[in-house]
């Protein structure tokens, strides 16, 4: 009996100390109950995840044949994978792969779990900091995995939008919150606090938006003395600026130069893309319980407002419920202006506030206008940033109930007083948490898809069968859409992917570029200037594309040989390969058509050149658009060989002056849209076209529409012989070919010009020029050469990498220095 | 020294709340109105001070939820007094390319029930080009 006695009284002692953190144990359990199956090397094909996994494997690969991870790799015509916005993930799960060989899905499904698993613990430890009571702050974290956000940390985004990426973010976000607080009370250290900013900076670029608003609104709030903390916030702001210069300063540069159109002109179309949800919209989606709950109103039928919040929160939702937590916290936002005192309750109703103000943006709320970042600000990312606050509202409200039940119950004398209160606490106790469980249950199992290889083995198998055909890599796919599992699949096994995800982050014009390649009879002309053939799967497109026929009327495809899947089973019906050319070096012949102008005026350029040009990439009498720097005119060496100039950009026009007039005296032709005082330049008026304005020997637009494809009729091919050197390790950031021109030619390499590419001609290095669709492009002289690209990351960025790396430095030996201290020291407590 | 100690308190006691009200009033004013008087259309892109360096500009706003014909103006001064461009509009979009003059501001702006909304701007580059 007093065993039995002395076991009650510890678990008591237990459960008082330490019973609240069951909760977010909890829900790190059920979760982990629902993903269980993704911990394995397979593939999960919700959404976005499997773009994310075939970038990593792009990493991979660049990384083992000694490419520079930061740089282009083998994705869409040579994109740098780490400019997207979740680089932690990527070099996380790759630096674990690499070194262990564990399968690459492997390790990223299961960092996927750890992390959106044991996130409920640092939302916990966020609100604790905040100053709420350890049992409200648990459950705030068990209530988290109820959320149904489609960005962010929540089954949602997690299975249906695929936005697996960012619970690396989901982690480090409410954590880094914490010890932010903690900084300015006087508990973290800066120093640890920058490096948590960091980890979560670098998980999603949109947490460092989170991280300022919340870390300044916090501020703004609570009682800190500005004084007592200016050392710790600049200690803090230069420790994580150097930790992250390596990735976000470069990628600010490659946002404001490669995609010069701001973000929401670039998606105006999607007008509720960017904050620009209006109050009425709000009010209609909040009062429908839709922006915490997914509240269904009709049987199976959609209405106009669920409609709206899939649009506003990315894709359409799964699971429907009714409006629990929509009620819940406004239960909680009624209790929390009764508890203003407290700075925790403040911050949760403040922060609410904020965030749905954020949602609808400087439409109807100005001033958020002013705040840095507005304009990458996306509607679908807020929903992550109201749950967070809405969560510590919902607790607070049930603590406001269950609390005074609960004390009142403990203060009864008699136990049948105390009982029928208990029971009551016990009963709304249960409902929450038996609600909440449910729900995360649920949810997870909803969502999960997991895809079978087998299916995908079939055609890779057919893949295999494809011949040699010359180019430094295996071969380009193409799938009808946007990246789907099988474009994925066979990325993985090293092939080069069409166009995938980068319209929203790569560089716009090779977006444009990958567009019309989208539609192949249109655009089979394009492949030459593309540089690659392509290779169609199956579905719709697959028929006009083995009906098309040259000028011959010969077929401009061929079944190849495909042969047996692993089944034994005939795959003939699977792919189709066109006949096109075979190098992978371009040769245009045309003129060279120097031209300097700003990267929104380059962007509409090139396009435009695309669009009216496309036909004619076997022609003289073409012209090819080569971009030069303002200033840099006389250097570029094509002055003699140019026969007219798209001047635009005027910034260095004093700097370009001499060029510009020897080149106008020796018979050549400047096109702007300005004046040059002194000179005699062709004046554009304002809706002038500038093409007609060439010289008519350039200038082979709109003239014969005919389409040649066959390789014996392409005189850009047969004036130039071109082979490949193969290097030892293939590589996407180094390519070796032996020329033979009989002919000056442009010669365009099909990989974007991200800053960095290089060309040496006999070994010495020769101008590159963005060339046609931004690609790489060189004028070679006829003779016989030898041409290498290579990729050289830019002085500048080398330095950002080496301050982040010093950065670490510090940080490693701040703590390693305070552990000595400490160990010195009994009374010290290491401050992290 | 008592009303110096008065001040003091009074500002801490400001510094907080004063946020906090701010939101909670501005958030409750926006969504007050709305319910009382219904949202009037407001200009959304391009945002104010964009710089078209190409081609045509496509003005596109946010019609709120006020069933009455909507007025789009465009003029070449704030006060709107000759505009360029006056007309009802439908829909959401309005592609506008007339008489545009390179370094040259225009204002633009959506009237509902006689009542002018807010107003936005966007200038034609020195280096504008028609691609």
């Amino acid at each position: 009996m007093k065993t039995i006695q002395n076991i009650f009284a510890y678990m008591s002692y237990w459960m008082h100390r330490y019973g609240h953190l069951l909760l977010p144990a909890s829900a790190a359990v059920l979760t982990f109950v629902s993903t269980w199956i993704l911990f394995g090397p397979v593939l999960n094909r919700s959404g976005d995840n499997i773009y994310h996994l075939m970038n990593e494997y792009a990493m991979a690969n660049g990384a083992l044949a000694g490419d520079n991870i930061l740089g282009p790799l083998g994705m869409e015509f040579g994109q740098p994978v780490l400019r997207f916005y979740q680089s932690l993930f990527y070099m996380f799960n790759v630096a674990v792969h690499l070194i262990t060989g564990i399968d690459l899905r492997m390790v990223h499904n299961v960092t996927l779990c750890i992390c959106f698993g044991l996130s409920p613990f640092t939302l916990y430890y966020f609100m604790r900091k905040l100053g709420m009571n350890k049992w409200t702050a648990g459950l705030a974290s068990y209530l988290s995995m109820v959320s149904v956000a489609a960005f962010g940390n929540s089954y949602e985004a997690f299975y249906q939008a695929g936005i697996v990426t960012q619970s690396m973010g989901g982690l480090f976000f409410p954590w880094f919150m914490g010890a932010f607080i903690g900084m300015l009370r006087g508990e973290n250290s800066p120093i640890s606090a920058a490096l948590l900013f960091a980890l979560a900076f670098l998980s999603h670029a949109i947490m460092a938006v989170y991280a300022t608003f919340g870390g300044a609104l916090y501020f703004l709030m609570s009682e800190t003395s500005v004084r007592a903390n200016v050392k710790k916030v600049v200690i803090f702001g230069t420790l994580g600026i150097a930790l992250v210069s390596f990735w976000v300063l470069p990628f600010i540069e490659h946002n404001k130069t490669m995609r010069p159109v701001p973000d929401p002109i670039f998606r105006g179309s999607g007008v509720h893309w960017y904050t620009s949800v209006s109050t009425a919209e709000l009010i209609d989606v909040a009062s429908a319980g839709y922006m915490l709950d997914d509240a269904r109103h009709q049987g199976d039928e959609r209405n106009d407002v669920e409609k709206f919040m899939d649009k506003i929160n990315i894709i359409g939702s799964l699971s429907h419920r009714p409006p629990i937590f929509s009620i819940m916290t406004a239960f909680g936002i009624i209790c929390a202006l009764f508890q203003l005192r407290k700075l925790s309750v403040r911050f949760l109703l403040g922060g609410f506030a904020f965030s749905i103000m954020l949602f609808a943006g400087p439409d109807d709320f100005r001033w958020t206008g002013y705040l840095p970042f507005m304009d990458k600000v996306q509607a679908f990312r807020c929903t992550y940033l109201y749950e967070i606050f809405a969560f510590g509202l919902s607790a607070l409200g049930v603590e406001s109930i269950i609390a005074p039940i609960y004390t009142f119950a403990r203060k009864r004398v008699h136990w049948w007083g105390k009982v029928p209160f208990f029971l009551v606490w016990l009963a709304l106790v249960a409902a929450v948490l038996g609600w909440g469980g449910y729900e995360s249950v649920k949810l997870g199992q909803k969502h999960l898809v997991i895809r079978e290889p087998d299916i995908l083995n079939t055609d890779l198998d057919a893949l295999q069968n494809i011949p040699d055909r010359g180019y430094p890599f295996k071969v380009e796919v193409r799938t009808p859409g946007r990246p789907k599992i099988r474009q994925a699949w066979f990325a993985m096994n090293g092939y080069m992917p069409f166009c995938t995800h980068w319209k929203g982050t790569g560089p716009e014009i090779t977006f444009k570029h990958c567009g019309y390649l989208g539609t192949p009879k249109n655009s089979i002309p394009m492949l030459a200037i593309s540089g690659v053939r392509w290779w169609t799967g199956w579905g719709a497109e697959i028929k006009p594309i083995i009906k098309e026929k040259d000028e011959d009327g010969l077929p401009t495809t061929f079944r190849i040989e495909t042969g047996n899947t692993r089944d034994g089973k005939p795959n003939t019906s699977r792919v189709t390969m066109d006949t096109g050319a075979e190098q992978f070096l371009r040769p245009l012949v045309g003129s060279p058509l120097p031209v300097v102008c700003n990267d929104k005026q380059w962007l509409w350029l090139a396009e435009s050149w695309l669009k009216t040009y496309r036909y004619k990439l076997w022609e003289e009498s073409m012209p090819v658009t080569m971009r030069i720097k303002g200033g840099a005119l006389a250097e570029s060496g094509l002055l003699n060989r140019a026969r007219a100039i798209f001047y635009f950009d005027h910034s260095h026009v004093n700097e370009d002056y001499a060029a510009l007039e020897s080149f106008i005296e020796s018979g050549g032709v400047v096109i702007s849209p300005l004046p040059v005082e002194g000179l005699d330049v062709r004046e554009l008026g304002l809706s002038e076209d500038p093409w007609p304005a060439l010289p008519k020997g350039i200038n082979s637009a709109g003239v014969n529409m005919r389409i040649t494809l066959r390789e014996e009729v392409d005189p850009g091919l047969e004036i130039a012989q071109i082979e490949h050197v193969k290097p030892e390790k293939h590589t996407y950031q180094q390519f070796v070919f032996d020329v033979e021109n009989v002919e000056p030619v442009i010669a365009v390499l099909p990989m974007n010009l991200y800053p960095g590419w290089k060309a040496y001609l006999n070994g010495e290095e020769i101008p590159t020029f963005s060339t046609g669709p931004d690609l790489v492009g060189v004028h070679l002289e006829k003779g016989v050469h030898r041409l290498k690209f290579r990729w050289e990351m830019p002085v500048h960025h080398r330095l950002f990498v080496y301050l982040s790396i010093l950065a670490m430095l510090i940080i490693i030996g701040f703590w390693i220095r305070r552990v000595i201290l400490c160990t010195r020291n009994e009374r010290c407590q290491p401050m992290l | 020294m008592h009303n110096l100690n008065t001040f003091i308190s009074v500002g801490k006691w400001l510094r907080k709340y004063a946020v906090l009200l701010i939101l909670l009033i501005t958030l409750s004013w926006e969504v007050g109105s709305t319910l009382l008087y219904g949202m009037p259309p407001v200009p959304q892109l391009p945002p104010a001070g964009y710089v078209l360096e190409q081609g045509a500009v496509t003005l596109q706003w946010n019609r709120g939820n006020i069933e009455e014909p909507i007025t789009l103006q465009i003029s070449t001064t704030e006060d709107f007094n000759e505009p360029v461009f006056d007309k009802v509009v439908s829909g959401i979009t309005q592609r506008y390319a007339d008489n545009l003059e390179r370094g040259q501001v225009y204002y633009w702006r959506l009237i509902q029930n006689d009542i002018p909304g807010p107003v936005s701007n966007f200038v034609v580059s020195e280096q504008h080009v028609n691609l």
